[in-house]
């Protein structure tokens, strides 16, 4: 294998770039000179010549065809000192450099070459938007916790449906439609205390890359979006670590290098549930839940390099009987859990290749323990092998050749145990895909084309699915970039439960069944943007995305069987402001989404219940004080729809023994033909960072102040009638103004 | 740009502003009627539903109905608020097929239609017998009914305790036995049982083995076993409501604290 790939570069290396014998070409790693962590996305480039690129995201970088001589090469990434060296290329050689950055806080005003204008210049990357360690935590934070998604649902684009709901839903796509991935592994159901927290501690998290649409041929499987999450690699340099307690929640973080590498480990541990349950006297129930995310990088040479990463969440709720413990118990564990061990290696300078092998595991139980008699026992599972390869060669200067294979094994069940009952529902899915990518830069820096094919086969009925795409990016001036994007994207596996409930504890997942065709998306997505100056950017995004044979639960199912799945076809369409501010006195950005989303079943259309025509986010973050730091974040959205009630009749039942029981029955109108009143809300983020240290201790103190003007927004309507006979309609709002403290002490 | 940009915002506000579809709505009469196997009056309770402005009233005396099996019709006629019943006893047994019709002259008129479920026993437990959570709970199978509904009466309170437990009469269990029906453990049993040490309760345990209408009526919105919800199709057309029967089995046992008569099982782990 090795010696094949090994040959497979050589040949193309000979069939491109360094055949020609009077050019050269330069390549490297670019990392962090305190932590030695790579930096991905930094800006490369050899000064007056036009020949530039960015780094990978495991900091790789290659520059080819570049004519012999000497050059001042520079690189750059926001908030590390630009590096500027001079380098010679000789003809038919390849020099291999070894950079390192120095971190600096960006000083105010300063012109800098980001990480995003490198993108913005060099990458056909559309509805793209990553977020790095520093934006992730700036968001005012719920109990004291920093939430990667609910930063992610800040974004142009993506809303939530509720204050309590972490799920993702985006343009017009529902929360199954994701692929989210950490360091590869993929993650099933992404929440923690019934959605209202994701399974991932953010100060692990080096960055997120949130595909919203038109994503490569690389990934696959899902109709709408990729969460791409990756942790960082550690501290290869010095031991350090940090702990914070916030109202919620207790978390700890340690790094630090190891022989030939680094590593990072993080947990976190809730308590406030069963405090606050011990607090209002609640007996017999108990809750809590726990993250832990780790990595190990393993760097024996400068072209090789090993990482292992891991995750474990897992939720824990049970009760019992308080008066008699040992009559009756229940338990129910469910969680997360994850390896994926990668191996980087660089073949020759212009072959790049990242093997993965992931194991992913979601799982519940759900144990009833009558002490002195059977138990009931309940379980599903969904374990999912990868293997993945993705290899990247650089044959010519022009063009930047991706390609690879993926295949996964998924086993997915439930059985349901009590006496001699025995119920399984075992499934299967192997789906195999493989790639190839080509980033042609047919105009230098000014127009590339970027055309891809994925074939998808799925196990599930055996079918093919050629999935195309292509990517386009014109820059008709320096400072402007008009993108578009078009693709086929499929989908083989979906969830049986409704989303519509306001709290859920995990998604179902299932293979699409045999005899139903793949739910499949098409979308045609045109953007334009403009850097109005080095520290304000201005998207501009519109998409058109066209749903066939989606599988849609039953309108009040909680859950509905693979067998009755509804057949829905769809679109959503939308447009997207986004104006960003990277840099300056205030950094933050504005994001805008104007969303239209429509369902078809059986000849019903609708539109879904998230649905949110207008959503504007405003998130703003500066230093008010040395050493205090203010961010703010006010979110408007227009309402939701939800099912509204048209009438109401008396509803008996006739009980065994005599009696009746009565209710009310409530009709409701069409489906999700309501709408809720608008969503607004402020947050407020405060944080000091102690300036004498207490001993090897930095202290920062937080103070996070959720719906700052406590509007009441509507998380439900629920009826009643009264004794005099009228129908009333209630309201149960969402967060109240909710402050929270905290520290943090980093060594 | 800055005027372009603007200009498509205002486009978008524009096209974002909408009034939510009207819904129209029309009452429609709501009938309530169950038959029992025995000799009694049919009782019907017939109202209407109410869009969200009315209020409701709890009076409806115009209805007219009419029940008819075989070559006998009944009418039951209005008593006090919405209930109607017939002047005399009907004769209701097992496999007989009901017809209704109820007409008002406001509302559209509802036909139904049911079958009375056959007959069942109870093998286990027997009257007088004592049992516990331990204990299992045999059954004949009643040939053509949807499903079975069970509660218990606790005579030592006088409460009726609705445990909702609808079990449906098909095959989806791996050991099913299509002359019977076997509850392995009596669990629910837990929620009446005695403190240890504590003589055993009376209870009454009531089973009712149910149409098609009625079944699916009381799942409307619930759960049955095998975690399916069941569509609210009570196979009533032109109103809302249910018009069904039942063959109700009661059994009198004593419930017996189980912890204090039985040793500790040891349980794999």
């Amino acid at each position: 294998m090795h010696f094949s790939l090994k040959l497979l570069s050589l040949g193309l290396g000979l069939a491109f770039g360094l055949s020609s014998g009077i050019t050269g070409a330069i390549n490297g790693f670019v990392r962090d000179k305190s932590s030695g962590e790579p930096l991905g996305y930094a800006n490369v480039e050899l000064k007056n010549t036009g020949i530039g690129t960015v780094t990978n995201a495991k900091g790789y970088f290659y520059l080819g065809d570049v004519p012999a001589g000497e050059y001042q090469l520079e690189v750059s990434f926001i908030g590390y000192e630009n590096l500027k060296m001079k380098v010679t290329v000789s003809s038919g050689k390849v020099l291999t450099l070894s950079l390192e950055l120095k971190p600096e806080p960006v000083p105010v005003g300063e012109v800098k070459v980001t990480a995003e204008r490198a993108r913005f210049e060099r990458e056909v990357e559309i509805s793209a938007t990553r977020l790095d360690t520093r934006q992730l935590v700036i968001i005012p934070r719920l109990g004291g916790e920093v939430d990667l998604f609910r930063t992610v649902q800040l974004l142009p684009g993506v809303i939530t449906v509720s204050d309590f709901s972490n799920k993702l839903y985006i343009r017009g796509g529902s929360p199954d439609q994701n692929l989210i991935l950490l360091d590869g592994i993929t993650v099933y159901n992404p929440s923690h205390l019934f959605g209202i927290f994701s399974p991932f501690v953010p100060e692990a998290v080096s960055d997120v890359t949130l595909f919203a649409g038109g994503f490569g041929a690389k990934y696959g499987g899902r109709l709408s979006s990729v969460l791409d999450v990756t942790t960082r690699e550690g501290n290869s340099k010095a031991y350090t670590g940090s702990g914070s307690v916030s109202v919620i929640a207790a978390k700890a973080i340690a790094e630090g290098p190891l022989p030939y590498g680094s590593f990072l480990i993080a947990g976190r541990r809730t308590y406030l549930p069963d405090l606050i349950l011990k607090a209002f006297d609640v007996e017999g129930l108990g809750y809590y839940f726990y993250d832990l995310m780790g990595k190990v990088n393993y760097l024996p040479a400068e072209n090789y390099s090993f990482s292992l990463a891991g995750l474990a969440a897992e939720d824990v709720l049970s009760f019992w009987d308080p008066s008699n413990p040992n009559t009756f118990k229940a338990r129910l564990p469910w969680g997360n859990r994850g390896i994926s061990l990668k191996w980087n290696a660089i073949f020759t300078p212009i072959f790049y290749s990242e093997m993965m092998f992931a194991w992913s595991n979601f799982f519940s139980r759900f144990d009833v323990d009558f002490v002195n008699t059977s138990d009931i026992t309940m379980k599903t599972d969904l374990t999912s092998w990868t293997l993945k390869a993705d290899f990247t060669a650089y044959p010519a200067d022009q063009h930047t050749l991706s390609m690879g294979l993926e295949a996964q094994a998924n086993w997915m069940g439930m059985n349901i145990k009590f006496d001699t009952f025995n119920l399984n529902f075992p499934d299967t899915l192997f789906p195999l895909a493989v790639y190839l990518e080509d980033k042609w830069e047919i105009l230098p820096e000014k127009l590339f084309l970027k055309p891809g094919l994925r074939i998808s086969y799925y196990s599930n009925g055996n079918r093919f699915e050629p999935e195309p795409r292509l990517g386009i990016k014109f820059r008709p001036e320096k400072n402007t970039a008009l993108n578009l994007s078009i693709g086929r994207f499929t989908q083989p596996l979906v969830t049986l439960n409704s989303t519509e409930p306001i709290l859920s504890i995990y998604d179902v997942w299932v293979p699409v069944p045999e005899n139903r065709k793949t739910p499949t998306a098409y979308h045609y997505i045109a953007g334009i943007e403009h850097w109005l100056n080095p520290q304000l950017i201005l998207q501009l995004e519109t998409y058109y995305k066209d749903y066939d044979n989606l599988l849609e639960t039953r309108y009040g199912d909680f859950f509905t069987p693979p067998e009755s799945l509804l057949t829905a076809d769809g679109y959503s369409a939308g447009a997207e402001l986004l104006l960003r501010k990277t840099a300056g006195k205030i950094n933050g950005w504005l994001a805008y989404s104007f969303m239209w989303t429509r369902r078809s079943i059986q000849g019903e259309t609708y539109f879904p219940h998230y649905d949110r025509r207008h959503n504007l986010n405003l998130v703003a973050s500066t230093q008010i004080l040395p050493y205090l730091d203010l961010t703010l974040r006010w979110t408007l959205g227009s309402g939701l729809p939800y099912a509204g009630i048209v009438g109401y009749y008396p509803k008996q039942i006739e009980k065994p023994g005599g009696g009746t029981e009565h209710r009310w029955e409530f009709i409701s109108g069409s489906r999700d033909a309501f709408r809720y009143p608008i969503y607004h809300r402020l947050d407020l983020g405060l944080e000091t960072t102690v300036p004498q240290r207490l001993g090897k201790f930095e202290l920062s103190f937080f103070l996070d102040v959720i719906n700052l003007y406590n509007a009441r927004n509507v998380l439900l309507y629920y009826w009643d009638v009264s004794p005099s006979g009228l129908l009333e309609r209630h309201q149960v709002n969402m967060l109240p103004i909710l402050p929270t403290l905290g520290f943090r002490a980093k060594f | 740009m800055r005027y372009g940009t603007i200009l498509l915002i205002t486009l978008l506000l524009l096209l974002g502003c909408e009034t939510p579809p009207g819904e129209k709505f029309a009452p429609q009469l709501v009938l309530h009627c169950l038959l029992h196997t025995g000799i009694a009056p049919i009782r019907a309770n017939v109202n209407r539903s109410y869009k969200v402005d009315e209020p409701y009233n709890p009076v409806f005396p115009d209805a007219s109905i009419r029940v008819w099996s075989r070559n006998q019709e009944w009418q039951p006629s209005y008593i006090t608020e919405d209930l109607y019943q017939t002047r005399e006893s009907v004769p209701v047994n097992e496999g007989d097929t009901f017809h209704i019709i109820v007409a008002h002259p406001d509302f559209d008129t509802v036909i139904g239609r049911t079958v009375v479920p056959s007959g069942f026993d109870i093998e286990f437990p027997h009257p007088g017998d004592t049992v516990s959570i331990n204990d299992s709970m045999v059954w004949t199978r009643s040939q053509n009914c949807r499903g079975y509904y069970m509660a218990f009466h606790r005579i030592e309170f006088g409460d009726t305790f609705y445990i909702d437990l609808l079990i449906p009469n098909d095959s989806f269990a791996p050991n099913y036995d299509s002359s019977r029906v076997k509850l392995a453990r009596m669990f629910f049993l837990y929620l009446v049982a005695p403190p240890p040490d504590s003589p055993p309760k009376p209870c009454t345990l009531h089973l009712w083995a149910l149409d098609t209408n009625y079944f699916n009526y009381v799942a409307a919105g619930g759960l049955v076993a095998g975690g399916q919800t069941v569509p609210d199709s009570t196979r009533l057309s032109g109103g809302l409501g249910v018009f069904g029967s039942a063959v109700e089995r009661p059994v009198p046992v004593f419930v017996r604290a189980d912890t204090a008569l039985l040793p500790p099982r040891r349980k794999p782990r």
